[in-house]
C-alpha cells in the first residue's frame, strides 16, 4: 500500500507491564475500545492495574525459569520480520537470545497494527517496540535494585541476568518478573544509544530455516484437522455468467462430499467470484470432481479486452484529467526561450502476484457459533472481520490465527480467500475445511497490480536546469477497490513518487491523473505505484540527459545538487504531512552504486549501463545496470548493483535478501510479466504462459547497504521499482533503442534471449 | 480411475496408499503420507516445488502418477537426511537462503541431484539446474552460493 496514503488508523492504546499466572511478567499493550470509540481522550489504566488476560496483547513474556516468549505481530512471509522485531524487543530488553521463542500472534486488534505491507514493519515498530521492552529492563532493574538494596546505577544487564559487580551477586529476570510487575511504571524511559545495542545491526540467520530445509515448515497449505475437508471453487470466468454443470458426474467421484452453488461476494475490496463448489475429502479428489463438473458459462460480461483498456488510457492521458498536484506555472515557464523539450509516454501491464504457495485458508465453524480461521494472511484482522462479515458474526465470535505465508507480495492484504473458506464451511455440517486455489485459479482470479500509461513532458535549459515537468497518469486505479474516505484525491493508491513526492526540483510541475475503469479487481503488489511512476520518471530523466548530449549520472548529480533537500507539504483531511526528499542522501547512494559498477556511459558496442534513482517513503535506492546485447543472442543482464539507504539497519543479512530479492522481482516484471484480458478473461493461467524470472535470467547482484543514524525505514518494496527504468536506461546505452514499455522482451521481442 | 492400494516407498519405508492410481505422487505424499514438505507449485511441471527424487533423480512429483511408482524408490526433503545435516541443508542454513521457504524443498532435492552428477559444477550447469524452478522471493543468488560452496567443500575432501 501507499503507507503515506494508508498509514493512518491508530487507537488509543497504552503499554502494559503486568503479572501473569506463574510468576510470568508480560509487556504489551492494553486497549479500551469501547473508551477509545466514546471517549476523546481515554486515561490510561492505573499502573499494575489487574488486566484480563484476553485485555492485554502482549508482545513479550518473561517466563520464571528466564525463558522469554516473544509474540510477532506482524505476518511473516520470508521477509525475516519474525527475526528483526525479535531482535528489537529482546536488544532493548538485554534478553538472552538462546532463550527467546517466538510466535505468531493471533488476530487481534489489541496488538496495534498487524497488518503488513507497504515496507512499514520496522519502521512502524522501532519506537514502540523498544520503548516497551526498555520499560520492561527498567522495571526489571528497579526490582532488583529494591532486592538487593543497592542503588540501579550499580548494576549491569546482560542475558537476562542482572548483575550487582562488588558484591558479586545475580538475579535472572525470571527471579524478578513478579517482583518487578508490582512496581509502578515508569514513563519516558529512554531506550538504548546505538553504542549500547547488541543485536541490533548485527547479521542474524533466520531460526525458521532448520525447519524450511528438513520440509518441517507448515504453511497455511500444509495446515491440517481431523475430519477436514477439501475445498476448491470452479470460479465465474466473467463477471454475472451462469454455470451450466454435472454435479451428479461430478459427486461419482470417490471422495467427494457436497457440490453446490456459491454466491459472488461484490463488496470491496473482496470481489469474490462465486462459482461451483466442490467438497471432497482429499485434494486430488476435489480436482478430479471440478474436472468431472464439465462446468459451461452463459452470458456474462466478456466485453473485457486489455487492449481496450489500453487505447483508453491512451485516449485519456491526451485529455486534460484531474490535476492532483501542481507548482508553479508551466505556461509561463515555458515562455523561457531555447528550451530543450522531451516528451514521452510509458506503459505497464496488468500483473500477477503468483506467490509460489496459491490462496488458501481454513475455516471450522462450531456447534456452539464459534468460528475459528487460519490461514496464510497479510492482514489477519482484515481475514477475520471478513469470515465474521460474510457469515453474518459479530467479528468476536470468530479467532483467526495467522499462518506462515509462502510469499504474500501484497496479495495476501485481501481476504477474499478466507470469505471464501467461511461460505465453503457454512455447507460443511461442523467439519473444517480447507479452500485451496490451484495455480490456474491463482492467476486468472487474482486481484492484479493496474495497468498503467504516463504521458511526461518535460523541459530543460541548454545548461540543465530542469524548468518544466509535467505528468500525466492512466491508471485502472487500486483505490477504486476501496470505499474512499470522503477527500481522498482522485490518484489515492497511485502516486507515490510523483506530484508531492516528485524527487527532482522542478518549479513548474503538475501531475494529473486519470482513473480507467475496468472489471478486473486490482490490488497491492510489491512496490505498489512507484514501479510505474519510477519507471516513468527515471526513464525521462535520462531521455533528458541524452536529449542535452550529458551523461545520465554527470545530469543526476547536477540536478540533485542544486538544493540539499526539497520539502513539500501535503494535504491531507486528517492534517498536513511534510514529505521531505533529501538530496544529499540521494548522491551518497547514487555515488555509491555507480563507483561499485565503475560507471561508463559508453562502455563499447552492444554494451550499456544504465541507472535509476528514487525515494521511497524516507528510504533511498539507486539501481545501476549492466547490459549486453547481441544480435543473435539477445539481450543479457551482466551486473546489477543495488545500494539503499533505509537509515538504521536492524538485521543486514535479512536487508540484503530483501534488496537483492526485490532486484529480482523488478527484474521479472520488467522482462517478462504481463497479465493481459481477453475476452473478459485473464488470458494466463500457469507459470507457462505467466513467464517468471528464473535463474539463467538472473545476473550477479551486488547490493551495497549505507548506514546512518535515522530512524529505520522501509526496506521490503525498495529495490523493486528502479530495475525497469535502470534496464530501459541500459538498453538505450547499449542500442540507441528506448523501450517505453514493460515487459521488455514482448515489447522487443529480439532482446530475449533464445534458450 | 478407480481406488486401489499402493506401494510405496518413500524415505526407507514401505507404505500402503489406498486411492485413485492416476493421483499424483505429489498429493498422495501431501495427503495421503503426510509428507508436505513437498510443495505445491503448478501442478503442470513448471515450478518444481514438489522435486523429489525417485530412483536418486529429481523428478517433479506432481507429474508422476501413483500407479507408476510401485517400484520406485522415492525420497522427499523429509528424508534427504536423517537429522536435517545433509551438507547442502547445513549450507543453506550457514548462507540464510530461504526467504518465504516455499520453494526450497524442490530447490534443495534439485541441488542433490546436481552435486551427485556434476561434483564441480559451473555457474551455467546452475542455471541449467534450476531453469526449471521458480522463486519469487528472489532467493537464487544465495541458493547458488550455496551450492557452489558445498561442491567446493567436497571436492577439498
Amino acid at each position: 500500500m501507499n503507507p503515506r496514503e494508508a498509514n493512518t488508523i491508530d487507537r488509543r492504546r497504552f503499554l502494559v507491564v503486568t503479572a501473569a499466572a506463574g510468576g510470568a511478567l508480560l509487556v504489551g499493550l492494553h486497549a479500551d475500545d469501547a473508551s477509545a470509540k466514546t471517549r476523546k481522550h481515554a486515561k490510561p489504566p492505573p499502573a499494575a492495574a489487574p488486566v484480563r488476560p484476553n485485555e492485554l496483547a502482549a508482545w513479550i513474556r518473561i517466563n520464571r525459569d528466564n525463558s522469554i516468549e516473544i509474540a510477532i505481530p506482524r505476518q511473516e512471509m520470508g521477509q525475516g520480520v519474525s527475526t528483526s522485531l525479535m531482535m528489537l524487543l529482546v536488544d532493548e530488553l538485554d534478553g538472552d537470545v538462546a532463550r527467546v521463542t517466538t510466535y505468531q500472534a493471533e488476530a487481534n486488534q489489541k496488538y496495534g497494527p498487524q497488518g503488513t505491507g507497504g515496507s512499514q514493519s520496522i519502521k512502524q515498530s522501532w519506537v514502540p517496540l523498544r520503548e516497551a521492552a526498555a520499560t520492561a529492563r527498567a522495571m526489571l532493574l528497579q526490582a532488583a535494585s529494591l532486592t538487593l538494596k543497592v542503588p540501579v546505577q550499580d548494576l549491569t544487564v546482560d542475558k537476562g541476568v542482572i548483575t550487582h559487580a562488588p558484591s558479586r551477586r545475580s538475579l535472572r529476570y525470571g527471579e524478578l518478573a513478579a517482583a518487578a510487575a508490582s512496581l509502578p511504571k515508569p514513563e519516558n524511559v529512554a531506550t538504548k544509544s546505538k553504542e549500547q545495542r547488541k543485536l541490533i545491526g548485527k547479521p542474524m540467520r533466520k531460526r525458521e530455516t532448520r525447519d524450511v530445509v528438513r520440509g518441517v515448515q507448515l504453511y497455511g497449505i500444509d495446515f491440517k484437522l481431523p475430519g477436514m475437508l477439501v475445498g476448491m471453487i470452479e470460479r465465474t470466468p466473467v463477471p454475472g455468467a451462469r454455470p451450466r454443470y454435472d454435479a451428479a458426474a461430478a459427486m461419482r467421484i470417490a471422495g467427494v462430499v457436497k457440490i453446490f452453488e456459491v454466491p459472488a461476494v461484490a463488496d470491496k475490496p473482496l470481489f469474490i467470484r462465486g462459482g461451483v463448489a466442490v467438497l471432497a475429502r482429499d485434494t486430488w479428489s476435489a480436482m478430479q470432481a471440478r474436472h468431472a463438473l464439465n462446468v459451461t458459462w452463459d452470458g456474462g460480461n466478456a466485453n473485457e479486452e486489455s487492449t481496450l483498456v489500453a487505447a483508453k488510457q491512451a485516449e485519456a492521458v491526451q485529455r486534460p484529467g484531474a490535476q492532483f498536484a501542481s507548482f508553479g506555472d508551466i505556461d509561463g515557464a515555458l515562455t523561457i526561450p531555447d528550451l530543450v523539450a522531451v516528451a514521452a509516454e510509458y506503459e505497464m501491464p496488468m500483473l500477477a502476484h503468483a506467490t509460489m504457495e496459491p490462496m488458501n485458508c481454513t475455516v471450522q465453524i462450531n456447534k456452539d457459533g464459534t468460528v475459528q480461521g487460519w490461514g496464510p494472511s497479510q492482514n489477519p484482522v482484515r481475514a477475520q472481520q471478513t469470515i465474521a462479515k460474510l457469515l453474518g458474526l459479530d467479528q468476536a465470535k470468530v479467532t483467526f490465527q495467522p499462518l506462515v505465508m509462502g510469499g504474500g507480495l501484497g496479495r495476501r492484504s485481501n481476504s477474499d480467500f478466507a470469505g471464501e473458506a467461511a461460505l465453503l464451511a457454512r455447507q460443511a455440517d461442523g467439519a473444517p475445511v480447507k479452500l485451496l486455489w490451484t495455480r490456474e485459479d491463482d492467476f486468472r482470479f487474482d486481484h492484479y497490480h493496474p495497468m498503467t500509461r504516463a504521458k511526461v513532458e518535460a523541459w530543460t535549459t541548454k545548461d540543465g536546469s530542469l524548468v518544466a515537468w509535467r505528468h500525466h497518469l492512466a491508471s485502472t486505479p487500486v483505490g477504486s477497490m476501496f470505499a474512499l474516505a470522503p477527500g481522498t484525491g482522485p490518484a489515492a493508491f497511485e502516486s507515490a513518487g510523483i506530484g508531492d513526492g516528485f524527487l527532482y526540483d522542478a518549479p513548474n510541475a503538475s501531475f494529473r491523473f486519470s482513473g480507467v475503469e475496468t472489471a478486473t479487481p486490482r490490488w497491492w503488489w510489491r512496490g505498489v505505484s512507484w514501479v510505474y511512476n519510477v519507471f516513468a520518471v527515471e526513464s525521462a530523466i535520462d531521455e533528458l540527459a541524452n536529449a542535452l548530449n550529458q551523461d545520465p549520472l554527470a545530469y543526476r548529480e547536477q540536478l540533485l545538487s542544486r538544493t540539499k533537500q526539497v520539502t513539500r507539504v501535503q494535504k491531507h483531511a486528517r492534517g498536513d504531512e511534510e514529505i521531505v526528499l533529501d538530496h544529499a542522501r540521494m548522491t551518497k547512494v547514487m555515488q555509491e552504486a555507480t563507483q561499485r559498477i565503475g560507471w561508463n556511459y559508453q562502455p563499447g558496442p552492444g554494451r550499456g549501463m544504465g541507472l535509476a534513482v528514487y525515494e521511497y517513503d524516507g528510504s533511498y535506492a539507486a539501481i545501476a545496470a549492466e547490459i549486453a546485447v547481441d544480435a543473435k543472442a539477445g539481450m543479457q543482464v551482466k551486473r546489477i548493483v543495488a545500494a539503499a539507504d533505509v537509515g538504521t539497519i536492524v538485521n543486514p543479512l535479512a536487508l540484503e535478501a530483501q534488496i537483492v530479492g526485490g532486484v529480482i522481482f523488478g527484474l521479472s516484471s520488467s522482462l517478462r510479466e504481463r497479465i493481459t484480458i481477453e475476452k473478459g478473461r485473464v488470458a494466463q493461467a500457469n507459470y507457462g504462459d505467466y513467464e517468471v524470472a528464473r535463474m539463467p535470467d538472473i545476473p550477479p547482484i551486488e547490493v551495497i547497504l549505507l548506514e546512518n543514524g535515522a530512524a529505520p525505514t522501509g526496506a521490503g518494496e525498495l529495490a523493486v521499482p528502479g530495475v525497469a527504468p535502470a534496464l530501459a536506461n541500459a538498453i538505450f546505452a547499449a542500442t540507441e533503442i528506448r523501450v517505453r514499455k514493460t515487459p521488455f522482451y514482448a515489447a522487443r521481442p529480439e532482446l530475449k534471449p533464445a534458450v | 480411475m478407480a481406488i486401489a492400494r499402493h506401494m510405496v516407498k518413500v524415505n526407507g519405508v514401505r507404505r500402503t496408499v489406498k486411492a485413485d492410481g492416476d493421483m499424483p505422487l505429489l498429493w498422495a505424499l501431501r495427503d495421503h503420507l503426510n509428507l508436505t514438505g513437498s510443495k505445491y507449485g503448478c501442478g503442470a511441471g513448471l515450478c518444481g516445488a514438489c522435486t523429489v527424487h525417485v530412483d536418486g533423480r529429481a523428478t517433479r512429483s506432481c507429474q508422476v502418477r501413483l500407479a507408476d511408482t510401485a517400484k520406485k524408490t522415492i525420497t522427499t526433503i523429509e528424508g534427504l537426511s536423517k537429522d536435517g545435516t545433509h551438507p547442502l541443508q547445513k549450507a543453506w542454513i550457514e548462507h540464510d537462503v530461504p526467504q518465504c521457504g516455499y520453494c526450497q524443498a524442490g530447490h534443495l532435492m534439485q541441488a542433490a541431484d546436481l552435486l551427485q552428477r556434476v561434483k564441480a559444477p559451473s555457474d551455467a550447469d546452475i542455471d541449467e539446474a534450476f531453469r526449471g524452478l521458480v522463486c519469487r522471493c528472489g532467493t537464487q543468488p544465495r541458493i547458488k552460493k550455496a551450492v557452489l560452496a558445498v561442491a567446493k567443500a567436497g571436492a577439498r575432501k
